[in-house]
């Protein structure tokens, strides 16, 4: 099992957004979309591409896990996908570094230095 | 129309990723289409696809080799033809034996297939000695970066 989780810091726009709606509830591809849509109040529009793209490179790494997930009435071709323990842990550790620079960047924007 | 374009950019993915990913691919594309609009969809699956072959499968080592090949004969072409003939007679003289038929008798087709040849084995040959240089570049820096982990 891998441990180290600063190999996947600091993880990509697309990456984040996958993780984050994968946080609450295991979803399928279109539903990963929607969220992130929804997160990003329609800012960030992931396509089918790039989505199965860093869906492959997540699984790949561990971050995520195809989820045994699925419904009678449902789609055959729609697969669920669920957020890894290990995924769980890289998403903390990157939302505590997003927290940290948002300090930051506050701190420096209430307070501006003057050059000497 | 575009529903069939989408369906062929799809399947030209690379085969593990379009067994994985293709179906459901196809499937948000018929759901999403009127939501994100089928430009915006087929610009995805193009750029998917160039990421797919280029970059996750190693093969943009060989469009990269392929294109310092061309490079590499393109400046080795301009810079004979800027030296001039009496140069390149001079440079070619120790290869006089197939210079010197060449030099007066008429371009046939057998010394355009000839030269194609050639061209082409230069090409490949320097093609497969720069991609087993980035192999080993590559595998250099892989093994140093699981070493850093």
């Amino acid at each position: 099992m891998i441990d180290d989780i600063t190999p996947f810091l600091p993880l990509s726009p697309a990456s984040l957004h996958i993780l984050l709606s994968l946080a609450s509830e295991d979803r399928h591809g279109y539903g990963i979309m929607q969220e992130v849509a929804r997160q990003s109040e329609g800012q960030y529009k992931l396509g089918p591409g790039t989505l199965y793209d860093n869906i492959q490179k997540l699984m790949t790494n561990g971050l995520v896990e195809e989820s045994s997930r699925a419904f009678a009435n449902e789609d055959p071709r729609r697969k669920y996908y669920h957020l890894s323990s290990f995924g769980k842990r890289v998403l903390s550790a990157e939302v505590g570094r997003l927290d940290a620079v948002v300090q930051e960047a506050r701190l420096h924007l209430r307070s501006p230095r003057r050059a000497i | 129309m575009i529903r069939t374009l989408y369906r062929c950019l799809v399947w030209l993915h690379p085969p593990a990723f379009r067994r994985e990913f293709g179906a459901e691919m196809k499937w948000i594309f018929d759901r999403a289409r009127h939501e994100r609009g089928p430009k915006t969809l087929l610009a995805d699956a193009c750029g998917s696809l160039a990421r797919q072959w280029l970059l996750r499968t190693g093969w943009w080592k060989v469009a990269a080799a392929m294109a310092l090949a061309v490079l590499q004969v393109t400046v080795g072409g301009l810079a004979m033809t800027m030296l001039g003939r009496h140069e390149v007679a001079q440079l070619a003289a120790p290869m006089a034996m197939f210079h010197a038929p060449l030099k007066h008798a008429p371009v046939t087709a057998e010394i355009l297939v000839f030269g194609t040849a050639v061209l082409v084995g230069c090409l490949v040959l320097m093609v497969l000695v720069l991609v087993s240089s980035l192999n080993r570049i590559t595998r250099r820096r892989r093994l140093c970066s699981n070493y850093a982990r």
